[in-house]
């Protein structure tokens, strides 16, 4: 006999919540969920995510966006838990929250569906007279690669792989304080 | 709005232009300012004076309180955190706890913070990056450093910290993280955006003055 399912008023009241993973390299569905939950657990420990049921439902590997599931009451500590990670198998990243909604259909037409294109290039292009490699742009934003030791160590350090550079800064349009 | 007044840039000792961070400032809803030492036209630029001793802090302070949006010491040391807190000069001391075991903030230090308006600063960073055991004795630090607040009433101001893009933090996120750790949905408010706000206020002010507590009023 299956038993029956709780009746409505008892039934957890959920919060969808979407999220955006940024960083320097795409990361598997596996990965990023074994990040949320034990940023979770770290945080939080098993009873308190038990009582505030933290799931990733989705998460969409090109996109590099998904979305957890939560009760009502515990949407500020999935926030946290989201924004709390700071590193996924060794590599700087920012789990960006990008909504909540109490519906997935509302979600995905509210959050989820701007799609964020990286181009890849490669173009040497010089800023502050020094050379660096253009990897990747989405917008205004280029991510690139320098060549200097200085800069490749304080990257390092962050465990990151490249500088953040806007397209002004790469047309020369340098702010006055540098000159 | 989270006003987030400790970020550096590449010009100083992180990894991203500052038209980048400010870019990604406004993907997030959030207000920077870029902590690097350099007065930048287009953003709220703040500088962060590291001093070895207490003379050098003051003769720091001397010649650069005025350029800026803002002034932070690096805290850390127990003599500059105390040196620090009772100069009416310095807006915010960053990190007092800074390779330390304890906060860095006695009984001394709250009481003079509260009556020189010297805010206290917590990084985001400091918690987001720490784990386990590490992370566990930072929350302790922050946890002292409310209790003195609550107690001395001096202002705490929540900064990220952030030395590249990926450490920047939303106003929804930082609410979060900080509503987490104890802080109450008040306080959070406070010092992520009111705080900042008074902070930046008073430098304007101060900036007015023509000699020690007279300014001139514009009619």
């Amino acid at each position: 006999m299956k038993i029956k399912a709780l009746p409505p008023a008892l039934r957890m009241r959920k919060r969808y919540i979407a999220f955006r993973v940024e960083s320097d390299r795409s990361f598997t569905r596996d990965e990023v969920v074994r990040a949320i939950v034990s940023s979770a657990l770290a945080m939080f420990g098993e009873a308190k995510v038990a009582e505030f049921n933290l799931f990733v439902l989705d998460f969409d590997e090109a996109e590099q966006q998904g979305f957890v599931v939560c009760s009502h009451r515990g949407v500020t500590e999935a926030i946290a838990s989201l924004s709390l990670v700071s590193e996924i198998s060794g590599e700087r990243v920012h789990i960006r929250t990008l909504g909540v909604s109490g519906t997935v259909k509302a979600l995905k037409r509210k959050f989820l569906n701007r799609k964020r294109h990286f181009i890849n290039a490669e173009s040497i292009v010089k800023f502050k007279g020094k050379e660096f490699v253009v990897v990747r742009e989405s917008g205004e934003c280029c991510d690139a690669l320098p060549r200097d030791e200085e800069l490749i160590k304080r990257l390092k350090l962050r465990k990151m792989r490249f500088i953040g550079v806007t397209k002004s800064d790469l047309r020369g349009e340098e702010d006055a304080a540098d000159t | 709005m989270f006003i987030d007044l400790r970020v550096h840039s590449l010009n100083s000792k992180g990894v991203d232009s500052p038209a980048r961070l400010l870019e990604e400032a406004a993907s997030l809803g959030i207000r920077l300012g870029l902590c690097d030492g350099i007065a930048y036209d287009n953003a709220l630029s703040g500088v962060e004076i590291k001093a070895e001793s207490k003379r050098a802090l003051i003769k720091a302070l001397r010649t650069s309180w005025k350029n800026f949006d803002y002034v932070v010491v690096h805290g850390g040391e127990a003599k500059i955190n105390r040196a620090a807190t009772r100069d009416t000069r310095v807006d915010i001391l960053a990190h007092p706890y800074l390779g330390r075991r304890d906060a860095g903030v006695d009984v001394v230090v709250a009481r003079q913070a509260a009556q020189s308006g010297v805010a206290i600063e917590v990084d985001l960073q400091s918690i987001i990056s720490a784990k386990g055991v590490a992370r566990v004795r930072q929350l302790q630090k922050v946890h002292r450093i409310l209790l003195l607040s609550r107690k001395y009433g001096f202002n705490i101001v929540v900064t990220s910290g952030a030395k590249s893009r990926y450490e920047l933090r939303g106003t929804k996120e930082a609410e979060a993280i900080l509503t987490s750790i104890g802080f109450t949905a008040k306080e959070a408010k406070r010092a992520l955006e009111e705080v900042p706000k008074e902070i930046l206020e008073k430098k304007r002010l101060a900036k007015q003055e023509i000699a020690q507590g007279v300014r001139l009023v514009e009619d």
